[in-house]
């Protein structure tokens, strides 16, 4: 406990450097947030400035920039006037969330089932078959995978929607195409730490014990196998669920992906870093559970961490 | 693992048998009177002062009322809350009388004070508002959004009582009723901003769902962004008998593919646009489907007649007419556009492109002109540098123009393809050669295209001055008559493609896909419809 709050408070610090450099970047961009086809006239532009603070001197800006953030304030986002960044992050993350969530069980679902399997039958046809399967899904982009679903499951079989997040079966392509790529990845790991536990004293006892195959493979291979996988865990959990922007596009999805790029590409500043902020903190608090998992599946790590 | 197997394929049956529909969204929201329609992007804001883009127009026509309309077929001016207008002898006062029955959606009058406090609202500096330019016609409006006149009470605009407005111009202008259809001078419910600190700031909460008061014939039911804006019927609406549809549902589709992959799927009664290499499969096998309407808009190149060596009329002319538009049309547009070798659209407003300007590519003079500007073969040109912005559409033309102007006339260019903002930085610093640009219609007359570029024009980005052209400008204002207007515009455009700051290429049309169960649906040059009269048809969707 006392090791997760430090790593907690450790970090503060960094999840402040990053916005700093990206409050600090944004603004280095050319053009700013509100330049539009028809060039506003310098009144327009001061107007503007003054009404959302722009105006005021750079650090004067990055402390409200602080002040606001400390209250939960994110400001008001410069594209969609009337909309606060705190409202549209609030209302997006919930679809990229249901959609991450469910995409990140069926990756660790298949992608376990099938590294197990693999590197049981590591010898065989089978085997090889997994291994190409998983080779096929690391390779194969989502903008491929999303409309050749579409097209078989929407277009042909009639099954879902195309696109849109309407119904409960809207989840099923887009979470199908998102996990895919992680099925692949996680089945490799897996298969990779089964591979090389197979091999290891503990599990000869084992087998000289009388233990049956599958207490082995589940309890005392897995539990070591898993290690890479748990690490994997912590920034594969934050992208799947801060949304995809390839997979959101190609279903129509209502949910954070858009906005990494779109504010981007319209120099919507505090959307910018409202975006940042979510992804950073979901990076360093995903990292910071694989590692507490990674010490409860590893006895030896939680006494180096004890240390 | 036999359970995982039975666990899955139970999963699997559940999640099929949730998802499998009797009925696709189409029929089902035909039979409910409620349009599906795809819109290429998220409104920015509804609020008709603050929005700009085409996206938005298309929402804000279905929640408010302007003082007039236009046909949706002929865009010819007709009543809408002014039921009808008196113009004064000199042009220069319009007295418009306004519909009684006019109602607000939260049941209260639509009266003339509504629009005095808008328009006044849209000149305010603090507001901000791009498009107040379109008010300058009116008398002081100039000076107070650019804050030389601090008394918004001079604007020429006042109510003689709730049902009377009259409106007072700078200057006689033969398009002002035209210039009505904007969304800029709609009224606006002014307790409702009021309450929401909306009336001297660009604050648009008062237009989320819960808090808009508008006076069209459908009011705003959801806003979700990313994922739809529907609106429902207004039961205020003073011509509700005119309104056939129950609903609108705006689904802002940005990807092109998602968007035809819906239509075909039952998920889109209209598509918003259509992706060249689908249009070919559209219309050989659903022809029905495929729409092309002519749309007031031009797309051209503008160069930089500051820098060297276009600031030569023949190089840039040179450059101009080895262009082959048609080939660019028939390779990447597909659409049937029709190729532009001037900038105003033919017939807008009456005008006719003038015969003196070349309708046709001509390599032999380009080699010509290009030699008789020092450059044969086109030695000594540096290599040009075309700047456009990050879209499917303008790589490939930039690519052909690259080749066409290698091929030809033996000159480089080499290509800049920027994002939106980074590119409007380029353009407005002038740091460029060439410039991709494009210009859509405000109004359906001459002046929309042409008054681009008069001397003091910020969206002049040629920085191409002539003292005759801005001459003729201000002549065609002040004409006494249409005919000697519409001549001056005439002679305006001949300067213009003569000194050729612009290379014009193509006229926009607006391409998409509708189904045959939407009746009623016209195209129009500017796309403006408040859907008066659309329905949807049961029966041929089955």
């Amino acid at each position: 406990m006392k090791y997760f709050f430090k790593r907690l408070l450790e970090a503060v610090p960094v999840f402040l450097f990053i916005i700093t450099v990206v409050w600090a970047m944004v603004r280095f961009v050319p053009g700013g947030p509100f330049d539009s086809e028809r060039p506003a006239s310098a009144e327009t532009i001061a107007a503007m400035n003054a009404y959302y603070g722009l105006d005021k001197p750079l650090y004067e800006q990055y402390f409200n920039f602080l002040k606001n953030l400390a209250k939960g304030d994110l400001g008001p986002s410069y594209k969609y006037n009337g909309w606060s960044v705190s409202e549209i992050l609030a209302e997006k993350a919930m679809v990229s969330l249901q959609l991450g969530s469910v995409a990140l069980c069926i990756a660790l679902l298949f992608g376990i089932i099938l590294g197990v399997l693999s590197a049981a039958f590591r010898r065989g046809t089978l085997g090889t078959a997994f291994s190409a399967l998983s080779l096929v899904g690391v390779c194969l982009p989502t903008m491929v995978l999303g409309p050749v679903l579409i097209l078989l499951f929407s277009l042909k079989l009639k099954i879902f929607n195309t696109m849109g997040w309407n119904i409960s079966g809207d989840i099923v392509l887009p979470a199908i195409t998102l996990s895919f790529f992680y099925i692949a990845w996680i089945s490799r790991l897996t298969r990779s730490g089964v591979v090389e536990e197979l091999d290891r004293g503990y599990v000869k006892t084992a087998r000289a014990k009388g233990v049956s195959e599958s207490k082995i493979f589940c309890v005392h291979i897995l539990r070591n196998a898993l290690q890479p996988v748990v690490s994997y865990l912590g920034p594969a959990a934050a992208g799947l669920l801060t949304g995809s922007f390839v997979v959101e596009s190609i279903f129509q999805i209502p949910g954070l992906g858009k906005f990494f790029v779109s504010s981007a590409l319209d120099n919507d500043y505090t959307m910018i870093l409202g975006c940042v902020m979510l992804y950073a903190g979901f990076i360093l608090i995903f990292n910071l559970f694989s590692d507490v998992l990674l010490a409860l599946l590893n006895p030896k790590i939680a006494k180096e961490l004890k240390k | 693992m036999s359970w995982v197997v039975r666990i899955f394929i139970c999963v699997l049956f559940v999640l099929v048998s949730a998802c499998s529909q009797s009925s696709t969204p189409v029929e089902l929201a035909t039979k409910q009177g409620i349009l599906l329609m795809g819109n290429s992007a998220d409104p920015e804001s509804l609020d008709p002062a603050l929005s700009t883009g085409l996206s938005e127009s298309k929402i804000l026509r279905a929640l408010f009322e302007g003082l007039v309309r236009a046909n949706d077929k002929t865009l010819e001016v007709e009543p809408a809350i002014a039921k009808s207008w008196k113009i004064s002898e000199d042009s220069k006062t319009y007295t418009f009388f306004l519909d009684e029955k006019a109602k607000w959606s939260d049941g209260s009058n639509v009266v003339a004070g509504d629009f005095v406090f808008a328009w006044r609202r849209a000149l305010k500096p603090t507001i901000a508002a791009e498009y107040a330019s379109l008010m300058y016609v009116i008398k002081n409006a100039k000076a107070i959004a650019t804050g030389k006149e601090k008394d918004s009470s001079k604007l020429g605009v006042k109510a003689i009582d709730d049902y009377t407005l009259q409106v007072e111009l700078e200057n006689k202008c033969p398009y002002f009723l035209s210039l009505l259809y904007h969304n800029v001078f709609f009224p606006l419910h002014e307790k409702t901003l009021k309450k929401f600190g909306a009336d001297n700031f660009p604050n648009a909460v008062w237009t989320k769902p819960e808090n808009i008061v508008s006076n069209g014939a459908f009011v705003l039911t959801k806003w979700s962004i990313n994922s739809v804006v529907s609106v429902r019927r207004n039961k205020y609406y003073r011509d509700c008998n005119s309104i056939k549809l129950n609903g609108i549902d705006f689904i802002p589709i940005s990807n092109i593919n998602t968007e035809d992959r819906a239509f075909r799927a039952g998920q889109l009664h209209m598509t918003d646009s259509v992706c060249p290499h689908r249009i070919a499969n559209i219309i050989s096998k659903t022809p029905q489907n495929f729409r092309s309407d002519k749309w007031l808009g031009t797309y051209y190149y503008a160069f930089n007649t500051m820098r060297k060596p276009f600031n030569d009329v023949r190089v840039r002319k040179a450059l101009s007419l080895v262009i082959d538009r048609q080939a660019i049309i028939d390779n990447f547009l597909k659409a049937k556009q029709v190729p532009a070798y001037c900038l105003v659209p033919d017939g807008c407003g009456g005008m006719r492109t003038s015969d003196k300007i070349l309708k046709q590519n001509n390599i032999v003079l380009a080699k010509k002109l290009l030699a008789e500007a020092g450059y044969p073969e086109g030695k000594g040109i540096p290599v040009i540098k075309i700047t456009y912005n990050v879209s499917e559409q303008h790589k490939p033309i930039a690519e052909a123009i690259q080749q066409m102007w290698k091929t030809h006339l033996g000159v480089n260019a080499q290509l800049y393809n920027l994002s939106w903002p980074a590119y409007l930085s380029a353009r407005k610093n002038k740091d460029f050669d060439v410039v991709r640009a494009s210009w859509i219609g405000d109004f359906a007359e001459p002046e929309t295209f042409l008054d681009m570029f008069t001397s003091l024009s910020a969206l002049n980005h040629s920085s191409w001055k002539n003292s005759k052209y801005d001459a003729l400008m201000k002549k065609s204002a002040s004409a006494k008559s249409q005919k000697e207007r519409l001549q001056c515009l005439v002679e305006a455009e001949e300067i213009l493609i003569d000194s050729a700051p612009i290379i014009p290429l193509y006229f926009y049309s607006r391409v998409y896909q509708i189904l045959p169960v939407v009746k009623n649906w016209n195209g129009n040059l500017l796309d403006y419809r408040d859907y008066k009269g659309v329905y949807l048809e049961e029966e041929v969707s089955k």
